[in-house]
């Protein structure tokens, strides 16, 4: 298998019984599974089992997949319902997923500004801090609006993509997208400017 | 008539919107300043990299799934077998006894009643026909 074949002939190939080409579809697809699961789900630990779970979902599907429409999209959309899936059974396991931002977190907030403000660089561990304070804002955002986030700022995908990926129309994964960007902005403001002065960036 | 706020929520992190509003707009600088800000945390996300023999382990934990579906359907199928062959068995018997009976009961027929019976043949007939045999032949 070289990089030149399609996904539509590795797509062939693994139906046909090639390990070498599910192989390859996992190598090609698993940096975007396993962020995407990370980015949405957020607990490290659960990634790997997860992604594990949308491979073997994507090749017990294989052969109904339809080798016109794009592979990246169609395993998107495998793994962001297995994420839904996965945030719907931990509400009902009543794991708490998504908590408020406490005072404590608010001052962190703030100290991340200030440091983005000065153009400070970030040690690795300020990142993760960074990035779960971010994965907190989020979980107020309702699950499909946080989905179509996580699949366009930080995973890149189209909106064309991000439309297949959760069914829906272009023009709804920009609104959600946006609403997203918006409610996230305005809940940063609130805990960057209450009472306070604006720090310019 | 009071100018429009930026919609921030409709720019990529990456683009810069009208300074000018910027400049003469307080709120649209606190949006500003939290929207950077965003980007900043979007972009600075950790990623993280899949396990090494990842994508190996997948395909051989995929192919001995598959493995596993061919297992169970031969575990049903050798279940199914003896029922299969009663199923043949009893079609079998069901089909010979059609094709085979009627030659057969052709048969003894043949052998028991040589003579077509008349279809007039009353019991007096019979009867009388008894009365003529001669007493060594009359059954005991």
């Amino acid at each position: 298998m070289t990089e030149a074949t399609t996904d539509a002939q590795l797509v062939k190939a693994t139906v046909e019984g090639d390990p070498q080409a599910s192989e390859e579809i996992v190598e090609r697809y698993q940096r975007l599974v396993f962020n995407i699961i990370y980015h949405y789900v957020g607990r490290r630990n659960e990634v790997e089992d997860l992604a594990q779970e949308v491979f073997l979902k994507v090749f017990r599907s294989l052969d109904t997949f339809d080798a016109k429409r794009p592979l990246k999209a169609w395993i998107s959309r495998i793994t962001a319902n297995t994420c839904l899936d996965e945030v719907r059974k931990a509400r009902k396991r009543k794991i708490q997923l998504f908590a408020d931002l406490g005072r404590d977190e608010e001052d962190r907030v703030e100290y991340f500004y200030e440091r983005f403000s000065q153009h400070s660089t970030l040690s690795e561990r300020d990142v993760q801090e960074l990035f779960e304070l971010l994965e907190k804002l989020m979980g107020r955002l309702n699950e499909k609006d946080k989905m179509a986030f996580v699949l366009r700022e930080l995973e890149g995908l189209s909106y064309p993509e991000i439309a297949q990926a959760l069914q829906t129309t272009e023009l709804a994964a920009r609104i959600r997208v946006s609403r997203s960007k918006r409610r996230l902005q305005k809940d940063l403001e609130q805990v960057l400017y209450s009472g306070k002065k604006i720090i310019d960036a | 008539m009071p100018e429009e706020h930026i919609p921030f929520a409709e720019l990529d992190f990456d683009e810069t919107p009208d300074q000018s509003h910027l400049n003469s707009c307080e709120e649209c600088r606190k949006g500003w300043a939290a929207f950077r800000f965003l980007g900043f945390q979007v972009k600075s996300a950790p990623q993280i990299d899949p396990p090494p023999f990842f994508s190996q382990r997948l395909a051989h934990l995929a192919q001995t799934t598959e493995v596993s579906f061919v297992f169970l359907f031969q575990r049903v199928a050798q279940q199914l077998i003896p029922v299969f062959l009663a199923l043949v068995l009893a079609t079998s018997f069901l089909l010979y006894r059609q094709t085979e009976v009627e030659p057969a009961m052709e048969y003894y027929s043949a052998v028991f009643f040589p003579e077509p019976v008349p279809e007039d043949l009353s019991v007096e007939d019979v009867v009388d026909s008894l009365r003529e045999l001669p007493e060594e032949e009359l059954l005991p």
